[in-house]
């Protein structure tokens, strides 16, 4: 296996990449965002959707994302770029971050014109570009691993090959004193008493149904069944009989490891061990709270195959459908196929994502991010 | 022997010559997924037992194992994924023409727990 290499932060954490970030806080910021984005291509903006006139719910989570964001391991440097009238400052981000890492804000209406806001982000892109060419990678142990795994464009061959094989994985960081987080609440009805069986204690218990019955609720409130899309007309043309087999498929790529908590979007693992993330199941926004919580990277199995990446962390596309891998064979980082056409094993499988899991996290680029793709969507109360 | 025939009869053979695949993840599980197309008559084993199967069953769908009893467990994973809404016989194609979610099962089951908000 190759040893791990990373970034180390003052935190004592490690990166697998040395992102400057430039994170707009409000739509009215996103101009300035794009120019710095088509200037320095290889600096990771993020553009937002809102940002502003949110409800509280949502206004809170937006400062947990941007706040989480920024302090992802994977970023070296972070500068937030504002409006200055927002819901969330810019300043006030700057201030949270301390001195974790270089840090800027850019507030637009203190700088006179986008221009001019433009001109304040540049010379600090400018400056951390080159602190972080400065840094080198270090070993780090697997006790420092910070996975998130995730499924998308499923389809059968998710549940009995690439989400159980993902599961060993987890399992694996887990048991090595590493932290593995898996999202999609959402995703978890039908399958929800697997994970109440595993919480840690009757307080995570009660968190993890606290959450369910919320999502259910809210629903409801619609005059909506968390079950009356799911399964989708594909799913179940491809063998796909009941919400409780499609979630049941779905859970087990968080293994088998106790599960020490339930986070809101944009909080943070507390410990070690496995964590639930309740957070959306539209893929860009629950990598996007992945992210937020502190992913290095995040294991991704697919069906179909799909392309999405994280402005943050690598994303690796794991396969076990032989229709999938040829379909969209350059988007898939690893073929396991042979899972389901040749009698291949589970660990066999495990083995090779670990394997690729490890060289990604010391630098080896993923197929998405050679692709450029950066696809982003915050989470919202109202997005499942 | 017509040549529909002598392909039925060719098939026959193939499947008594090697068994079609499916999988069963769990031993507690009656049903299996086909890894390729299954036609009556073709033969799969898994768990220990060789089973007819007796309908065909499109890839990555699931083929029951063992008898299933109206209102009995379907079991995959080692876990009730639904339960028959009619007599399913071994060898058959088990999907929503056979079997009911247990959806509404979970919410009374949880309405004491999640009762309080």
């Amino acid at each position: 296996m190759t040893p791990l290499l990373g970034y180390r932060r003052r935190d004592g954490r490690f990166g697998v990449r040395n992102h400057v970030l430039v994170l707009s806080t409000v739509t009215c910021a996103n101009r300035v965002v794009q120019r710095i984005g088509f200037e320095f291509p290889e600096v990771v903006c993020i553009e937002q959707a809102a940002g502003c006139m949110s409800l509280d719910d949502d206004r809170e989570i937006t400062h947990r994302m941007l706040r989480g964001l920024a302090r992802n391991p994977n970023v070296g440097a972070v500068c937030f770029v504002g409006l200055g009238c927002e819901q969330t400052p810019a300043r006030l981000l700057r201030d949270e971050i301390g001195d974790l890492k270089p840090a800027e804000s850019v507030a637009i209406q203190s700088c006179g014109s986008s221009d001019q806001a433009i001109e304040r982000v540049r010379s600090f892109v400018v400056e951390a570009s080159r602190t972080l060419a400065a840094q080198q990678r270090e070993p780090f142990d697997a006790a420092d691993l910070v996975i998130a795994t995730k499924c998308g464009a499923s389809d059968w061959t998710s549940a009995l090959a690439s989400n159980p094989a993902v599961g060993v994985v987890s399992d694996r960081v887990v048991r090595a004193g590493g932290i593995s987080m898996m999202g999609e609440s959402a995703g978890w009805f039908g399958a929800d008493h697997v994970l109440l069986e595993r919480a840690r204690d009757e307080r995570v218990r009660e968190d993890i149904l606290r959450v369910l019955r919320r999502l259910y609720d809210s629903a409801l409130h619609r005059g909506k069944r968390i079950d009356e899309a799911n399964p989708s007309p594909g799913n179940m043309a491809g063998g796909l009989t009941t919400l409780t087999e499609k979630a049941l498929g779905g859970v087990r790529k968080s293994g088998e490891s106790p599960i020490e908590g339930i986070l809101a979007p944009g909080e943070a693992p507390l410990g070690r061990g496995l964590w639930l993330l309740d957070n959306p199941s539209l893929d860009p926004a629950s990598v996007a709270g992945m992210a937020a919580a502190g992913a290095q990277l995040v294991l991704f199995t697919t069906g179909r195959g799909t392309p999405i990446g994280s402005p943050i962390c690598p994303v690796i596309k794991i396969c076990a459908s032989a229709a999938g891998s040829k379909r969209l064979a350059a988007h898939i980082d690893v073929d396991i196929t042979d899972i389901v056409e040749a009698g291949a094993s589970i660990a066999s499988g495990a083995d090779r994502i670990e394997s690729l899991m490890h060289a990604v996290a010391s630098g080896e680029r993923t197929r998405a991010e050679a692709m450029g793709h950066r696809e982003f969507v915050m989470p919202q109360v109202g997005v499942l | 022997m017509d040549s529909d025939e002598s392909a039925a009869a060719a098939r026959t053979a193939a499947a008594h010559a090697s068994p079609r695949r499916v999988l069963a993840v769990d031993p507690r599980d009656n049903v299996a997924n086909a890894l390729e197309e299954l036609g009556a008559g073709d033969r799969v084993e898994a768990l220990g037992r060789v089973i007819a199967v007796r309908t065909p069953v499109p890839l990555g769908h699931k083929v029951a194992l063992a008898p299933i009893a109206a209102g009995d467990a379907v079991v995959k994973y080692g876990q009730a994924i639904g339960r028959a809404s009619a007599d399913i016989a071994a060898g058959e194609h088990v999907h929503a023409h056979n079997v009911a979610s247990l959806f509404d099962d979970w919410l009374s089951a949880h309405e004491s727990l999640a009762g309080r908000r």
